[in-house]
């Protein structure tokens, strides 16, 4: 028994050590992709440029909520706290994305650090809110977008931690002083973006549950402040406010779409899903519904939206970051459970020592057995190259559109989270010379190509889509400008542009190049009279 | 404080809405697919798991939800 004993504390001391080893590899992964995206100058994901630019827009007094039927048809379909939060790094980096990525990323960083204090003081210990923390970091989801200049995992950030304060809001001493700062992190996390209006149930019905006067004072408080902010924003932008960020994001749903991303979501992220689960089923049925277990299963809600166009996988950080926590929580409960098990008779405590000895291996286990599920790394260099012969993954690349990505990824497909190549600096610096060469302003289906040739910004295509779509846009002017060949250049991506619109750059402007640049063909259309010109 | 009988009620009422919602999809012909679509199968599916939820939570009684 004793020699069991032994061989159980080596092996879990081994699992330990294998476990953090893994984790902090998933950390180093993530912050070799976070500084190689702070050196790209130009979009790595379609819509960051505009994020940015709106970042601009407020750094010189103006609202991005405005009409897009006017030249520059252009308008932001997101709340405004994100792109408040670069402003004042603009200052010191200038209008280079850097300054959306960092706040991103640094957002990343708190919401792990969050989970990792808030499983500490409920759980104790060291190791599983340390690994909680890190989990969330190793996450495909959160690895792909943490660094990026969008605003999702800022809203994440804030949701995280108004789940935490109001969590305490029954502790005797500053109950009153954590659920306000609850409701603050709520309402940052609903004017960063639209969808914390899932983690705003959670927090609100956990409240609702153990102190039904004070939730209904809580969210009516909630309610006046945000519906207060609201009608000031519109009353501001002469309505814009109104139709850019509610109207604009009704859009075509795709159950299939959610079906995947659920069994995606799942597959990658089993042992925390399954864990969080269980913990919820314990206290639906056992214990008492804790704010944590609220949040996860309200934020499956904000995964079941993920079907909308243009929605992803991103809908699911939410889901993560609760799943992560809660899983810290039900290994807590686990361990809680060992130790207590034998506070009486000898016979007890027997079981109750051995118990904790299974649990110290079991525990680290669960982590190993999760780390695969979520593999991704790049696979050369002489780093990753030789681990990626190691884990056997060297030859299961992403295959984008005109290239081979050298990162591999448990989820298969995706645009994001391979590294860049000296061809993809060299692509960028192709495109910028028709930029700064273009006879006339640059239309551009992304924002950086115009924003660094000093130019003024052009459409944002998804908002002209999404308007198009719901009967809001009147092209005319748009169309009018495109048959005076007003604009010098057009530069393509993924054409997401109204079909009018696109019918009339085919009639008015020919394709001159297609330059591979990040995995995806830009195609650079120069007007006819140009063309006329040059023959 | 809420108990687990008075959540699991609410559990319920919520299940048979939805379930009266799903049903009412056809009545107002509304939908991508002239019978039972696909969501409404899922739809069934969770709203009968939620009536189920429910119902077990009604059986706890006063322990506090």
């Amino acid at each position: 028994m004793r020699q069991m004993s032994r061989f159980l504390r080596v092996l879990g001391a081994v699992l330990i050590v294998l476990v953090v080893l893994a984790y902090v590899g998933y950390l180093a992964i993530y912050f070799t992709y976070a500084v190689d995206l702070f050196r790209w100058p130009f979009d790595y994901d379609q819509g960051e440029g505009f994020e940015l630019y709106d970042a601009i827009l407020y750094s010189q007094g103006e609202w991005p909520y405005r009409a897009n039927a006017v030249y520059p048809f252009y308008a932001s379909n997101y709340p405004p706290l994100f792109h408040l939060l670069i402003v004042p790094l603009l200052p010191l980096f200038g209008p280079r994305l850097i300054a959306g990525r960092l706040v991103s990323f640094v957002a990343t960083l708190v919401t792990g650090g969050a989970i990792a204090f808030v499983v500490r003081r409920k759980v104790g210990g060291r190791f599983i809110p340390l690994i909680s923390g890190l989990a969330f970091l190793a996450s495909n989801y959160v690895y792909q977008i943490g660094p990026l200049c969008r605003m999702h995992m800022t809203m994440v950030m804030f949701e995280t931690l108004a789940i935490a304060f109001v969590a305490e809001f029954e502790h005797p001493k500053h109950g009153n002083r954590n659920l306000l700062l609850g409701l603050l992190m709520l309402l940052c996390a609903g004017y960063t973006k639209q969808m914390a209006v899932f983690t705003v149930v959670a927090a609100l019905s956990y409240v609702f549950l153990r102190d039904v006067k004070r939730s209904i004072a809580a969210g009516a408080l909630l309610a006046l402040a945000a519906g207060a902010i609201f009608g000031l924003l519109n009353v501001a932008t002469e309505g814009q406010w109104w139709v850019n960020t509610i109207q604009a994001n009704v859009n075509e749903y795709d159950y299939r779409q959610t079906i995947f991303l659920f069994g995606q979501w799942f597959r990658l992220h089993t042992v925390f899903v399954l864990l969080a689960a269980a913990y919820l089923v314990y206290e639906t049925f056992w214990g008492r519904l804790s704010a944590y277990s609220l949040w996860f299963l309200f934020a499956l809600g904000a995964g079941a939206l993920s079907g909308k166009w243009g929605a992803g996988f991103g809908y699911f950080t939410t889901a993560v970051a609760a799943a992560c926590l809660t899983s810290g929580l039900a290994l807590g409960r686990l361990q809680h459970w060992a130790k207590t098990m034998g506070e009486r008779e000898a016979e007890k405590r027997r079981c109750s020592s051995y118990a904790s000895l299974c649990l110290a291996c079991l525990i680290p286990g669960l982590y190993l057995i999760q780390a695969p599920r979520m593999l991704h790394m790049p696979t050369s260099g002489p780093v990753f190259g030789t681990l990626a012969r190691y884990f056997g993954v060297d030859n299961q690349l992403v295959v984008g559109d005109c290239t081979t990505f050298q990162y591999h990824d448990a989820m298969g497909y995706t645009q994001l989270g391979h590294l860049l190549t000296p061809e993809d600096y060299a692509a960028g610096e192709t495109i910028m010379d028709y930029v700064r060469t273009a006879d006339g302003p640059v239309f551009s289906e992304e924002a950086m190509f115009s924003l660094l040739a000093g130019e003024p910004v052009i459409t944002n295509p998804t908002q002209l889509y999404n308007l198009y779509n719901n009967d809001l846009l009147d092209t005319d002017e748009i169309i009018e400008r495109i048959e005076a060949q007003h604009f010098g250049l057009v530069i393509f991506r993924a054409q997401f542009y109204p079909p009018p619109v696109l019918e009339a750059i085919g009639q008015n402007y020919k394709p001159v190049e297609h330059i591979c640049m990040n995995g995806f063909y830009y195609h650079i259309l120069w007007p006819h009279r140009l063309l006329d010109l040059t023959e | 404080m809420i108990s687990k009988r008075q959540l699991g009620i609410f559990v319920i009422a919520l299940g048979v809405l939805a379930l009266m919602g799903i049903l009412a999809v056809d009545l107002l012909g509304a939908g991508q697919w002239g019978g039972f679509g696909p969501l409404q199968r899922l739809g069934l599916l969770l709203s009968g798991l939620t009536v189920v939820v429910g119902l077990l939570l009604y059986r706890l009684g006063d322990r506090p939800a």
